[in-house]
């Protein structure tokens, strides 16, 4: 049974069902994380992830700004963490995605 | 994502690396800037360079006026206020009065192209052991979006309400990378931009050579960084972005306008 | 319905006043809170002909007035506090030149870089002639739009009349605040024609246009054969002297008054609704309200001073109230001061009580 540590998965599951990703790598792949009171909504981060995984996600922070979530299979090149002016996303590189890459 | 979530996100897994994150001189407080600025960019890349170099503690940031006046809130290093456009000559006095410390300034189009132009221009030719950092977004951002010297022909700002025209006597955009090219004291100019990932890592290159060629006591070093203004543009974050590449660009071309290291290391190959 | 009115800023009836007075040059620089004037400038001078120039810095911009002021040709700059400093070397040129100007400065807290909020601690550097040297500006005090509109008319015609740098002094409430203001030139306003032959004696214009014969001129502040400066000192204190007569203000509540509050621009027109209050409790107290700072209205002060007691109120820490002071000098007027920090946007209700305390007071 593949479970999902919710907490940091990228994407934010409502249900506890894993996704084909997670099935795929077996829970191991690179991910990025949103320091979500950061973020001003601005989505140059959308704008520039090659992988096209990160959206607006509906939610709002205490500052009243849209965040962004990802759906997808991220491959750490940390694009959208080099572009995020409010130094609001940190990039976690797996092994494995190293060697798929 | 509750405080408690985040925090156990924030912990590298089994086999994972930590391949971005900030860095001690970068303060942690979210900045007042607008969504999409890019002033967060230079920020932080400012700061990466002056961690990686190890000399943020014996750095003195001169911050000037323009949305930068609270640079200083956003680096854990000394900070001094300067009157607008005087930066570049704040600094020479902080810099001779304290030779051993490391001295950037941080200045927006009119603070160093238009109020400042006489103290900037004449502390580069000097040579001052200062990295002057200059952030062009075409427009006076603080104040409302009022003509620069950086704007571009045809552009409407609020002091241009019909278009920038040089038939009006309005001047055309000041190219500020060549001009300090231009001066003996110069060591290093480049201009950069923020719009891309590969253009901000060219960026975080020109800004550690920028503070290197201080740290080697060879000049003044100089780099130019196009940047957005969506608010004042009246764009979209990423629109604004687009105007970098698209609009700005053309008229300020990327590249290294002076590097003395450049011209020694030729020396010794040629001579 | 009537539309005589607009409903505008003060930056804005600053910037239609001048160009109503017939002000055809505009020279300034982008400074908070007084943006809109350069703004409203760029848009409107070029439709009547006239040149707008954002400056490189105040320093360009008091310089570039000199220039246009020197031709005779009704010219201005605005700006605040800070960039009011800027211009200092500027003004005393002009002062010792003998060169109209209008400066408009919409006053920001400080000092240093302060903040955005009003204030009116660049009082001292108004009225006593801020540059080097011994000058005075003229000094004009609006406290709403509708002044910020008629007084443009004053400021270019005392300008002219004395050949002289004039201050329209406001801060950051009457530049911002938005107000029906009739755009009309007041009855007393002199006709861009009449400036001009003001400045026919003295004005920068190529001798040719002076006919047959006609020498060149020269305008400049150095004087350095023996004497010859003293003598320009002495003009300049005649010039002073024939200003006093320039002196104005308004009495407000006063005959019956045995409290006169003294405040000018924004601090008197909160003041004016905080001792409307007062007097509704049966507080005999007053409004005295210079429109020029200098010359200082010290004849009218000193003509309400008997069996009256005074309280400055200013937003500073204590300018105008030393002007109080000297103009009631020997007529045994008590005069108590109450200051409202630079920056603060306080209500009527802040000086009710200074207000009611100083009535209270023997």
């Amino acid at each position: 049974m593949i479970s999902i540590n919710t907490a940091w998965c990228g994407t934010l599951w409502q249900d506890a069902a894993p996704c084909a990703i997670c099935i795929d790598q077996g829970n191991s792949m690179s991910r990025i994380v949103f320091l979500e009171e950061r973020c001003k909504g601005c989505g140059l981060c959308v704008a520039v992830c090659p992988a096209h995984i990160i959206r607006p996600s509906g939610r709002f922070n205490r500052q009243g700004y849209e965040v962004m979530e990802t759906e997808g299979r991220c491959t750490g090149c940390a694009s959208c963490a080099l572009m995020c002016p409010d130094v609001a996303i940190r990039v976690f590189k797996s092994k494995k995605t190293e060697k798929t890459a | 994502m509750h405080a408690h979530e985040l925090e156990q996100a924030l912990v590298p897994q089994d086999g994972e690396t930590l391949v971005f994150d900030t860095n001690p001189v970068l303060n942690e407080r979210v900045t007042h800037y607008c969504p999409g600025c890019h002033h967060g960019i230079a920020h932080r890349l400012v700061s990466e360079v002056l961690h990686e170099l190890g000399v943020a503690d014996r750095t003195i940031l001169v911050a000037s006026v323009g949305c930068a006046t609270f640079t200083y809130d956003y680096f854990n290093v000394d900070g001094l206020e300067a009157p607008h456009g005087r930066a570049c000559a704040v600094a020479t006095g902080v810099r001779r009065a304290r030779p051993e410390s490391v001295v950037f300034t941080y200045q927006g189009d009119g603070d160093m192209g238009a109020i400042g132009l006489a103290e900037s221009i004449h502390a580069a030719n000097r040579g001052e052991l200062i990295t002057g950092i200059f952030i062009n977004n075409t427009v006076y951002g603080m104040t409302g979006g009022q003509m620069a010297p950086t704007t571009l022909l045809g552009q409407k700002t609020t002091t241009s309400p019909r278009g920038r025209d040089m038939a009006r006597h309005e001047g055309g955009p000041i190219r500020m990378a060549e001009l300090m090219a231009q001066l003996s004291g110069v060591a290093y100019s480049e201009r950069c931009a923020l719009d891309s990932v590969k253009h901000v890592r060219a960026a975080k290159k020109a800004l550690r050579k920028a503070f290197e060629v201080q740290l080697q006591g060879l000049g003044f070093g100089f780099v130019e960084l196009l940047s957005g203004c969506p608010t004042n543009w009246h764009m979209d974050p990423v629109s604004a972005n687009k105007r970098i590449s698209e609009a700005m660009i053309p008229v300020f071309p990327l590249g290294v306008y002076k590097d003395v290291t450049a011209q020694a290391e030729s020396e010794v190959q040629h001579g | 319905m009537s539309h005589d009115r607009i409903l505008i800023k003060g930056n804005e009836a600053v910037a239609f006043g001048a160009l109503d007075a017939g002000c055809r040059c505009y020279f300034g620089y982008p400074i908070t809170p007084q943006n809109e004037i350069p703004e409203t400038m760029s848009l409107r001078l070029p439709e009547c002909g006239g040149q707008f120039v954002q400056a490189e810095s105040e320093v360009a911009a008091i310089n570039m007035l000199l220039g246009a002021g020197a031709c005779g040709i009704p010219a201005m700059t605005s700006s605040s506090s800070c960039g009011i400093s800027l211009m200092q070397e500027g003004i005393s040129y002009m002062a010792g030149s003998h060169i109209p100007a209008v400066i408009v400065n919409m006053e920001r807290g400080g000092p240093g870089l302060g903040d955005i909020g009003p204030s009116q601690g660049d009082y001292f550097q108004a009225v006593k002639g801020g540059g080097h040297g011994d000058h005075r500006n003229l000094v004009l005090a609006p406290s709403t739009a509708q002044e910020c509109y008629d007084m443009m008319f004053r400021a270019f015609a005392l300008a002219f009349k004395y050949a002289n740098p004039v201050m329209l002094l406001g801060d950051a409430i009457v530049a911002q605040i938005k107000e029906p203001v009739r755009r009309q030139p007041p009855a007393d306003a002199l006709s861009p024609e009449a400036l001009a032959e003001l400045a026919a004696p003295w004005r920068m214009e190529g001798y040719g246009k002076r006919g047959p014969g006609a020498k060149p001129r020269l305008l400049k502040s150095v004087y350095l054969a023996e004497g010859a400066l003293a003598a320009r000192n002495r003009l300049l204190m005649e010039k002073y002297a024939a200003m006093q007569a320039e002196a104005c203000a308004e009495c407000w509540n006063t005959d019956d008054a045995e409290l006169v509050v003294v405040a000018f621009g924004s601090m008197a027109r909160i003041a004016r609704s905080a001792i409307r209050k007062l007097r509704e409790e049966g507080l005999k107290a007053g409004l005295f309200r210079p429109k020029t700072l200098y010359p200082f209205p010290a004849d009218a002060l000193r003509a309400l001073a008997p069996g009256r007691r005074f309280l400055v109120i200013e937003q500073n820490t204590g300018q105008m109230v030393e002007d109080v002071r000297l103009s009631l000098m020997g007529e045994n007027a008590r005069v108590d001061w109450h200051g409202v920090m630079p920056g603060l946007f306080i209500g009527a209700d802040a000086l009710e009580d200074p207000i009611r305390q100083a009535c209270k007071e023997n």
